[in-house]
């Protein structure tokens, strides 16, 4: 065995089986490394919640969007169908406490006829007797809205009025029968 | 390996906490020794070493158990000190070595040489940075010259020259050492 190997060997055995106490605070560095960070945590919590809201606000604007794209002959059908209710309800109350409206036609025989006269013919002159105290120009301002709503095709437009569904849904919706009703034969 | 060290690897690879700290109870006093081996203050061997234990239980699951699981550790050290050695190698005064002229008597006389652990390690101190890396990959950590050449980034011939002189260093610095000690027996 030559001199420089016989050095070598000596050297290796010298540090074979070293050991070194690590300090203790040691072990705590490597292990905090180790965990997961609260602050780690809490910021992929709160990119998630980020995200969530980025999505449900671009679904929302999605939505928007598609409705802004109707065209106008589907605006006005959805006027016909939905705008005239309200309406009816403010202005039209047929004395509910006084039970004196009297319906001239003899045609409320049946659910379906009854919506079709509150839809069209119910007269704003009558209007007029029921609501004494209204002042003239707002009187004026409903009837030219009512007058408006007349003109409108309403329901015709799209409700198949054969449907027995769509006529269930509008009787459901629209049907306002005052407490006391009179009908002339 | 033993059946109790093969499951404490395998819950460590489950990622089991209790086990991690078994581990570490078991190789840090090793661990720790080699990262002091290759740096100079004891700061920069807690880093490595802090740098070390991470990798080992980050890449676990790549150990096979058909390996020894010390070497293993030991590669893992030793391979974070050599990336903390080139990373900080800016900062290091290069040093090139004379060459030392030993006799053929001196030679002979460093057969008998008689030193201890803490000479030898006195004496690996006052090696050049690089000469030192060379040494104690080559010598002591079983690396082969090629093998230090691509980690550290240097010329094949370089390993090996540098190892050559650096073991001549060393044995005239012992050498010296050995002398003046008997001198203040005598």
């Amino acid at each position: 065995m030559s001199n420089e190997q016989q050095f070598d060997d000596r050297v290796k055995r010298m540090f074979q089986g070293e050991s070194v106490a690590a300090p203790a605070h040691l072990e705590e560095r490597v292990f905090a490394q180790l965990a997961p960070s609260p602050w780690s945590k809490r910021l992929g919590l709160t990119g998630g919640v980020l995200l969530i809201c980025a999505v449900g606000w671009w679904s929302a604007l999605d939505d928007s969007s598609e409705s802004m794209e109707l065209t106008p002959k589907q605006t006005s059908a959805e006027i016909s169908v939905v705008e005239p209710a309200p309406i009816r309800e403010d202005v039209v109350d047929f004395g509910e406490t006084n039970g004196s409206v009297e319906f001239q036609s003899d045609g409320v025989s049946s659910a379906g006829q009854a919506k079709q006269g509150d839809s069209a013919e119910v007269h704003p002159n009558g209007l007029m007797k029921e609501e004494g105290t209204t002042d003239a120009s707002s009187l004026q301002s409903e009837t030219f809205l009512l007058e408006l709503l007349d003109r409108v095709p309403a329901v015709s437009i799209d409700l198949d009025s054969s449907s027995p569904s769509n006529l269930k849904q509008a009787t459901e919706e629209q049907w306002v029968m005052p407490a006391v009703v009179k009908v002339k034969n | 390996m033993e059946n109790e060290l093969i499951e404490l690897i395998e819950a460590c690879k489950r990622g089991e906490p209790s086990a991690q700290r078994q581990v570490y109870a078991r190789f840090s006093s090793m661990l720790f020794a080699v990262a002091i081996r290759y740096t100079n203050t004891r700061q920069d061997a807690e880093d490595v070493a802090q740098e070390a234990w991470v990798k080992v239980f980050r890449h676990l699951k790549s150990f096979s158990e058909n390996n020894s699981f010390e070497g293993w550790l030991r590669r893992i050290v030793v391979n974070t000190a050599i990336t903390h050695y080139r990373r900080n190698l800016k900062h290091v005064h290069h040093v090139d070595m004379d060459d030392v002229h030993a006799t053929p008597r001196d030679l002979e006389a460093f057969k008998d040489l008689e030193f201890t652990k803490g000479e030898l390690e006195h004496a690996i101190g006052q090696l050049p940075p690089g000469y030192g890396m060379v040494f104690k990959l080559y010598i002591i950590d079983g690396f082969k010259h090629k093998e230090i050449a691509e980690q550290l980034g240097i010329d094949l011939n370089t390993s090996k020259s540098q190892l050559s002189r650096a073991r001549r260093f060393l044995q005239e610095v012992l050498a010296g050492m050995s002398k003046r000690a008997k001198e203040i027996e005598s």
